[in-house]
């Protein structure tokens, strides 16, 4: 499978003397002439527009670069040949592909962010990849350049653009891309893996005759013979997606210097760990691109979502507060990314839709995201995408997640939280009608909680309970209102009653409490019932005409409840204080 | 002798004889306060009774008295039957003794007593005589009154040092 066919026109220019050489890039054949002049203006200009190139090659970019291709225009790069970004057509806007080839025959297409970046710290880089429509040919090369060229297109068909290949047999001869220095070829046909000396060993046809699968190729420079873009090393694999669905993730890891070593990892499984390149010497900065071709037999070959970051490995790991959150309520994805010095942004997502970014707060390693938007019900798988940074590779982290309905969430206080199913024990307090105030917490629900009704049942020594406030009660998500009851102590002693207050919570209605206390006939209006109350009660009924009484709440002290206060309950009530019960 | 031993022996002597003064007005053993006093066990036949009296009552004297359940104790394989009679006008409205031990409330309508016998215990003896220290009266689970219907700080005495006098 031959393929003679340019991946694109780049036009190098050199001046001579007052005139012009336009060569083509990978036969370096002379197509304008050779010698042939040029006027000087259109060579002053051409040159002006090279200095304005010149000056922009120059720039220096800081990891991380991402770029998604998913629109119609992609910021540093240059897309030559058969590529195209398809966001607007054929796809739609903004979900959008980078398509280096379609299924046609013979295509070839490039992308070359011609912008340099630092890679003292080791680089990684991420993309995804789509080969699928065609007939599984031929596939598409990654590669990285030194960052202080200017950027050419290698060679064809099996060379994917990064390598050089030669035809000898018709002076054919494509030159491989211009201070190459690493190419993985995603190679579905194999031919990346095979002797680039098209004559000497045909592609595909004999030979090494290798098969699908990921292909390493080390550093080369045009067509030059040393270090000629040398065969590193493969692992067979299925390159071919068939589908974007089955889209693949490509990562690929370049350990800083001294240890210089490569892995690359396709959906997640490391197809090749740590192989050294530490034999080759690489730039300060790089420029990168990316390739492909088809010959007799083809496929579309698309990427996505390129990431390109520092090495060193970081772990990111995301929570959602509140767990479970509320329906169109406002929930916090808190990212934290280790090393803490980590800077950049944190991504969020739900599978592959982006929720939206964090920008990592300095020197803690934490992003945040408010969201209000998740659909109820879940678990939602939430990711926590850390992008990376010039010297930290990016990592991701996920947390199931629940969102619920608004719900209300009682919490009766008197002063201290009583639990649904719990006692409020009021101590003593005296025989009669007695009043009691709660303090009803909403503070943690999230939707209004409504009092409705109060009842009470299983009275023992106490009677007459009633619900004192204006029902309903309707206390607003976070807030607090209050509850006031009365009942009646009939006896002294214990007595207890259990109250029912009737609400919205969905699981603490009815509310229950057991009130329970000692009811008391505090007589002389000490706290106490004693002694000295009994006495007290006792002059009463003898009629000893001391003022003692004067004050004192004797209709309480109808002890036996047979309407009138006489010495039976006096002596029911010394009784009572020295602990016979009544 | 001469008369720097005669000096001795007179200082001696009248020290003995202030010793002896104040041993017999309870000056140096007696509470000064407000004293619940519990009198010795005096048996007659198969029955005896212990008196129980007050000194130093304020405002009126003693008014009211209670000793919650368990408040006194008694040993049950001697005495039986305990009760509570009262005295000097006061009137017992509740009492309970049961298994060797019991309470008891007793109070004044109108008046208070300052000091003196208000009520006193009964009980059958059974078997061997009791002692007084058989019986204890926990101070902690009495309370008294005085005619003002104010509560009463007090102490509890045993007979000896009221009668001793």
């Amino acid at each position: 499978m031959e393929r003679r066919h340019p991946a694109g026109v780049s036009i190098s220019v050199s001046v001579h003397q007052g005139a012009a050489e336009i060569t083509h890039p990978y036969s370096n054949k002379q197509i304008a002439g050779k010698h042939q002049r040029l006027p000087a203006r259109l060579v002053l200009a051409v040159m002006l527009v090279l200095g304005i190139s010149i000056f922009s090659m120059t720039l220096l970019a800081a990891p991380p670069i991402t770029e998604s291709f998913r629109n119609a225009t992609a910021s540093g790069w240059i897309i030559s040949g058969s590529a195209i970004l398809t966001s607007g057509d054929p796809d739609s806007a903004g979900d959008g592909w980078l398509r280096l080839t379609n299924t046609g025959k013979n295509q070839a297409g490039s992308a070359i962010y011609d912008v340099a970046f630092s890679s003292t710290d080791g680089t990684e880089i991420t993309f995804y990849y789509a080969t699928w429509g065609g007939t599984h040919a031929d596939g598409i090369s990654f590669y990285l350049i030194d960052g202080s060229v200017s950027p050419t297109v290698g060679g064809t068909g099996g060379a994917l653009g990064y390598a050089w290949k030669h035809v000898p047999s018709d002076g054919f001869y494509e030159p491989g891309v211009t201070g190459g220095v690493l190419g993985v070829g995603l190679d579905e046909w194999g031919n990346f893996a095979n002797n680039l000396d098209v004559d000497a060993d045909p592609y595909g046809t004999g030979g090494i005759g290798r098969s699908s699968g990921l292909t390493i190729r080390g550093p080369g420079n045009l067509h030059e013979a040393s270090p000629g873009f040398p065969y590193l090393t493969r692992e067979e694999a299925i390159i071919e997606t068939g589908d974007r669905a089955n889209v693949k993730r490509v990562e690929i890891t370049i350990t800083p210097s001294p240890t210089q070593s490569l892995t690359v990892k396709l959906d997640g499984a490391t197809l090749i760990s740590n192989y050294s390149i530490s034999a080759y010497t690489m730039p300060t900065t790089l420029k990168m691109g990316f390739s492909s071709s088809t010959g007799g037999f083809t496929n579309y070959h698309e990427i996505r979502d390129l990431s390109v970051t520092g090495a060193i490995p970081t772990t990111t790991t995301v929570l959602t507060e509140p767990d479970p959150s509320i329906l169109n309520a406002q929930a916090c994805f808190k990212a934290t990314v280790l090393p803490m010095d980590a800077t950049g942004t944190v991504t969020f997502l739900e599978g592959t839709t982006v929720l939206g970014t964090g920008t990592i707060t300095v020197g803690i390693g934490i992003a945040e995201l408010w969201y209000s938007d998740l659909t109820l019900g879940g678990p939602h798988t939430i990711t926590a995408r850390y992008e990376g940074d010039s010297k930290y590779a990016g990592s991701s982290g996920t947390d199931p997640h629940v969102v619920i309905n608004p719900q209300p969430e009682i919490d009766v206080q008197r002063p201290a939280s009583i639990p649904d199913g719990g006692t409020d024990d009021v101590g003593d307090a005296p025989v009669g009608a007695t009043t009691l105030v709660y303090t009803i917490g909403n503070t943690a629900g999230t939707a209004q909680l409504d009092l409705t009704c109060g009842t009470a049942a299983n009275y023992f020594n106490s009677s007459g309970f009633a619900v004192v406030s204006a029902l309903p009660i309707n206390i607003a998500a976070g807030g607090m209102g209050t509850l006031q009851v009365s009942f009646d102590i009939t006896m002294i002693g214990p007595f207890s009653f259990d109250m029912h207050i009737d609400n919205n919570d969905a699981n603490e209605d009815p509310y229950d409490i057991t009130i329970e206390g000692v009811g008391l006939i505090d007589l002389n209006g000490d706290g106490k019932d004693d002694v000295l109350d009994v006495r007290l009660l006792f002059a009463h009924v003898e009629g000893c005409g001391c003022d003692l009484l004067s004050g004192a709440p004797l209709g309480r002290a109808d002890i036996d409840l047979d309407g009138d206060v006489d010495i039976d309950d006096a002596r029911m009530y010394a009784e009572y204080v020295i602990g016979i019960q009544p | 002798m001469n008369r720097r031993i005669r000096g001795a022996v007179i200082c001696l002597a009248v020290l003995g004889l202030a010793i002896g003064i104040a041993a017999c007005t309870n000056l140096l053993t007696a509470p000064v306060g407000p004293t619940l006093l519990t009198g010795s066990v005096m048996i007659t036949g198969d029955r005896g009774e212990i008196l129980l009296s007050v000194k130093n009552m304020p405002d009126g004297g003693l008014a009211s008295l209670a000793v919650v359940l368990g408040g006194i104790t008694y040993p049950v394989a001697k005495v039986e039957n305990v009760a509570v009679v009262p005295l000097a006008g006061f009137t017992v409205l509740a009492e309970q003794f049961a298994a060797g031990s019991g309470g008891f409330l007793v109070a004044h309508s109108c008046a208070g007593l300052p000091e003196g016998e208000f009520a006193k215990l009964t009980f059958d003896v059974i078997g061997a005589s009791p002692v007084l220290a058989e019986f204890t009266f926990k101070e902690a689970d009495i309370s008294m009154g005085d005619d003002s219907n104010n509560a009463i700080v007090f102490g509890i005495s045993d007979p000896l040092e009221f009668y001793s006098k």
